[in-house]
C-alpha cells in the first residue's frame, strides 16, 4: 500500500513538471521567431542608458563639509609653504644679479678701480707687478668683501671704498670715492693708492675734490676768484 | 703682527677640506639618526639601536662626499685667485659650478652640464646670502651724517691749481 502511494506521488510530480517545461519551450521558440520581442529588448536597453544618464547627474560627493575645509587649509598651508620658499630664492637672486650687473654696485666699482690701478706705471714701480687685488680678509681667508659705505652729499649719491693690492715687493691700501657725475655716469672724486710699509708713499690716481659743486656762486668780477674757490673746497 | 700673515690660499684648501669634512660628519650624522630611528623595527632600545648603525655605517661616506667638495672648490677658487688676480664673488661661482662638473664626470657629459648648472646656481646663492647679510648689518651702523674730512694723505685741494710736475705729486708721511 505505500509503495503504490509513492508511486502515485512521483507520477503526480512528474505531471506537474511537464506543463512548466512545455511553456518555457514555447518562450524560448516565440523569442526566436518574434521579431516584437526584439524591439522590446531594445526599449528596454534605451530606458536602462536613460536610467543611468539621470543617475550621472546626481553629485557622487557626499564628504561631510568639515572634512572639505579641512582638506582646503590644509592645501593653502602648503602653497603659503611653496610660496614664501620661492620668495625668499627670488630674494637672493635678486641681491647676487644686483652685486654682479649693476654699474653702480661695489663690486663692479672695485672692478673698474682694480684695473686702473694695476695699469698705473707709478703703481706698478712702487709695489711690483704683476700687483693682485683683494678685500677684507675674512676668518676663513676668503678676502672676497670689499669694505664700502654710501651716503649722500648735495643731493648725489657718493660710495667711499677701500681695498688692497699686494705685489712682488710691497702692499698698498687704495682708496676711492666714486659719485655720480652730471651727465649720468660714474667718477671718481678721489683715487690714490698708500704703500702700506717703508717707504710709505702716496700715489694720487685721481684727484677731482676742486670740481665738487659749490652750494653758493663765486662772484665773476672779484679779482680774488681763485682764492673764493680755494677757500670754498677748504671749508668743505 | 702683519708682517707674519700669511698669503691664506695655499693653506685654506687644506683648512676648507676639513671644515667641509666636519660638516659632513655632523649634518650627516644628524640625518642619518633621524633615518635610522624611523627605519627601525618598534621599541626604543631597537629604534636607538638601528640610529646608531645607521649613524657608523653612512656618515663617513656623506663626510668624505663633504671632504671631496669642499677641498676641490677651494682648490679651483684658489687657482682663479692666482691666475685672475682679483677676488670677487665670481670665482666662487665659477669654482662651484667647475666643481660640480668635475665630480659628475664618471656620469657622461650631459651629468656633468646638470651638475655644473647646479653647483654654479647653488653657489650663486649662497654668495646673495653673504651679500643679504652683510648689507643687512651694514644698515644697522649707518651714520646718517655724511663724512665731511676727506682722507689726509690727499692733502690740500687747492694743490691741484699749482705748477707743480706729476713726479712731485708723491710726498712722503
Amino acid at each position: 500500500m505505500s509503495r503504490l502511494a509513492l508511486l502515485r506521488n512521483l507520477v503526480t510530480q512528474r505531471q506537474n513538471l511537464l506543463p512548466t517545461n512545455f511553456a518555457r519551450l514555447k518562450c524560448a521558440a516565440a523569442m526566436h521567431w518574434s521579431p516584437h520581442l526584439r524591439q522590446e529588448a531594445s526599449r528596454d536597453g534605451g530606458g536602462s542608458l536613460q536610467r543611468s544618464q539621470d543617475n550621472t547627474q546626481v553629485s557622487t560627493d557626499v564628504r561631510p563639509i568639515g572634512e572639505k575645509i579641512k582638506e582646503n587649509t590644509k592645501t593653502a598651508s602648503y602653497t603659503a609653504i611653496i610660496i614664501a620658499g620661492l620668495g625668499v630664492t627670488c630674494v637672493m637672486f635678486f641681491a647676487i644679479f644686483r652685486e654682479l650687473f649693476s654699474s653702480e654696485s661695489p663690486n663692479n666699482i672695485y672692478a673698474d678701480a682694480l684695473r686702473r690701478v694695476v695699469e698705473d706705471p707709478r703703481v706698478q714701480d712702487a709695489i711690483g707687478a704683476p700687483i693682485k687685488g683683494f678685500g677684507e680678509t675674512s676668518r676663513r681667508g676668503r678676502r672676497q668683501h670689499v669694505a664700502h659705505s654710501s651716503y649722500e652729499r648735495n643731493g648725489k649719491p657718493h660710495m667711499r671704498m677701500q681695498f688692497y693690492v699686494q705685489g712682488l715687493r710691497n702692499k698698498a691700501t687704495v682708496q676711492l670715492e666714486s659719485r655720480r657725475s652730471d651727465s649720468g655716469k660714474l667718477e671718481y672724486r678721489y683715487l690714490f693708492v698708500q704703500l702700506d710699509h717703508y717707504p710709505r708713499t702716496t700715489i694720487i690716481l685721481e684727484d677731482n675734490r676742486a670740481f665738487d659743486p659749490t652750494p653758493e656762486p663765486a662772484s665773476a668780477g672779484s679779482s680774488f676768484g681763485n682764492l673764493a674757490l680755494m677757500s670754498n673746497s677748504r671749508d668743505k | 703682527m702683519e708682517e707674519y700673515a700669511r698669503e691664506p690660499c695655499p693653506y685654506r684648501i687644506v683648512d676648507d677640506c676639513g671644515g667641509a669634512f666636519a660638516m659632513g660628519c655632523i649634518g650627516g650624522g644628524v640625518f642619518q639618526a633621524i633615518k635610522g630611528f624611523r627605519n627601525a623595527p618598534s621599541g626604543l632600545n631597537r629604534r636607538l639601536v638601528g640610529s646608531i648603525i645607521a649613524i657608523k655605517t653612512r656618515s663617513p661616506v656623506i663626510a668624505g662626499n663633504f671632504a671631496v667638495w669642499g677641498g676641490m672648490f677651494s682648490t679651483i677658487d684658489c687657482t682663479l685667485v692666482h691666475f685672475r688676480k682679483k677676488e670677487d664673488p665670481w670665482n666662487s661661482i665659477i669654482s662651484g659650478a667647475a666643481t660640480g662638473g668635475i665630480l659628475a664626470a664618471r656620469n657622461g657629459v650631459p651629468a656633468m652640464a646638470g651638475s655644473a648648472i647646479i653647483g654654479g646656481v647653488l653657489l650663486a646663492l649662497i654668495e646673495g646670502v653673504g651679500i643679504l647679510f652683510t648689507r643687512i648689518s651694514a644698515d644697522q651702523f649707518k651714520n646718517p651724517i655724511p663724512p665731511a674730512e676727506d682722507p689726509v694723505a690727499l692733502g690740500d685741494p687747492g694743490r691741484n691749481f699749482s705748477f707743480e710736475s706729476a713726479s712731485n705729486r708723491t710726498q712722503y708721511q
